[in-house]
């Protein structure tokens, strides 16, 4: 490729005969001497054609010029219209560059406010923030098995099932112990208190 | 330019006056010689000339600016036609640049002009129009390599691989 753009070179430039002997080792090594002849006969023809006496009586149509002039009258008072209905300001112009510029500058300047206020800012009022949290919750319900029981009073002891399983004994009110003697004893286990004994006998 | 961009009347004209032979020249040379194609060309590079003013750099060269728009329009219509493939228009891509003074007259010259434009012809569309802004637009490769947006060094690569082959396929027929 660098050979083809310097043998160009010396094609428009040189004879065969005239090239030095660096140059000519160059031209063998792609192409012949005859190849070089022919080739610098040939762009030497093209270049010494000289097209411009030709293009000087070149003949252009009149009506085009014409036409065009009316065109560009036309252009003109358009742009004019449009050009006086906007501020001056608009038509304004600047480098791509320097737009380019200002918009990283305010881009840095954003950045940096941003990053100072960020350690400034302390919350006014405390804010409530609803978090909506699905979550497993296990519940332990408590069930009662076995029975209840608590003394109303000493002296008119009545006993009453609070909550019992099966159902069918639910707040059912034991009736009226009758006491077989009124010097009853109360104790800590069922050998001592002469009431219990005699309740459970009753209930079994 | 300046001037245009602010609605100057006679600068336009005299953009016109000095460029529009030539662009003219270019279009009918590489629109397949059809004046009534070149006039409609010439229009719209004037008319994208007014749209796009404000697009030229005053510290670019207008010449170079003009020929990329002139380029760009032979490009695209190279490419629509491409898309077309119709038979109407199929001879688009019978590019005939080369009929300059030094080719005459004599049997031989309309031979060797017709393999000239065959050749040309089966090159791809870039090479056909580095080849033509050289040769038949006379710019220089830097000019060129400006307005194909390619490398100097590309240009004069396409140039010399464009040269090879016309003369090696020519080979025995230039009528020196």
């Amino acid at each position: 490729m660098e050979n083809n753009e310097k043998i160009y070179e010396l094609i428009s430039s040189t004879p065969f005969e005239e090239l030095s002997e660096s140059e000519k080792k160059m031209v063998l090594s792609t192409m012949s001497e005859n190849d070089y002849r022919e080739v610098y006969n040939l762009e030497l023809r093209f270049k010494n054609s000289n097209t411009s006496s030709v293009k000087d009586a070149w003949v252009v149509n009149p009506k085009i010029k014409l036409e065009l002039k009316k065109k560009f009258r036309l252009y003109q008072t358009q742009k004019d219209k449009a050009y006086l209905h906007l501020p001056q300001f608009i038509y304004y112009k600047i480098p791509v560059y320097q737009f380019a510029l200002v918009l990283l500058f305010l881009f840095i300047i954003n950045f940096y406010f941003q990053k100072q206020h960020v350690n400034i800012q302390i919350p006014n009022s405390p804010k409530v923030v609803y978090n909506t949290i699905v979550d497993t919750i296990y519940i332990e319900k408590e069930k009662l098995v076995g029975l209840k029981y608590s003394y109303l009073k000493k002296s008119k002891p009545q006993y009453k099932v609070d909550s019992i399983t099966p159902n069918i004994f639910l707040n059912e009110t034991i009736p009226q112990i009758t006491y077989l003697d009124s010097n009853y004893k109360l104790g800590s286990s069922l050998k001592e208190d002469s009431i219990l004994k005699t309740f459970i006998t009753k209930v079994q | 330019m300046l001037l245009i961009k602010r609605g100057n009347e006679k600068a336009f004209e005299a953009i016109y006056d000095r460029y529009a032979k030539r662009l003219h020249y270019f279009f009918y040379k590489m629109l397949n010689k059809d004046d009534d194609v070149a006039d409609d060309f010439l229009q719209d590079i004037f008319i994208k000339l007014m749209d796009k003013a404000h697009l030229f750099h005053p510290e670019g060269k207008f010449k170079t600016w003009i020929y990329t728009l002139a380029t760009n329009m032979v490009k695209n219509e190279y490419r629509r036609i491409g898309n077309l493939k119709t038979d109407r228009l199929t001879g688009y891509n019978d590019i005939q640049i080369f009929d300059n003074e030094w080719i005459t007259s004599g049997i031989d010259i309309a031979i060797f002009k017709e393999e000239l434009n065959k050749v040309i012809d089966t090159l791809d569309e870039n090479d056909k129009v580095v080849f033509a802004l050289r040769y038949n637009e006379e710019l220089s490769v830097k000019e060129i390599a400006e307005i194909m947006n390619l490398p100097d060094g590309t240009v004069k690569s396409k140039l010399f691989y464009t040269l090879k082959k016309i003369a090696f396929k020519l080979n025995g027929l230039d009528p020196r």
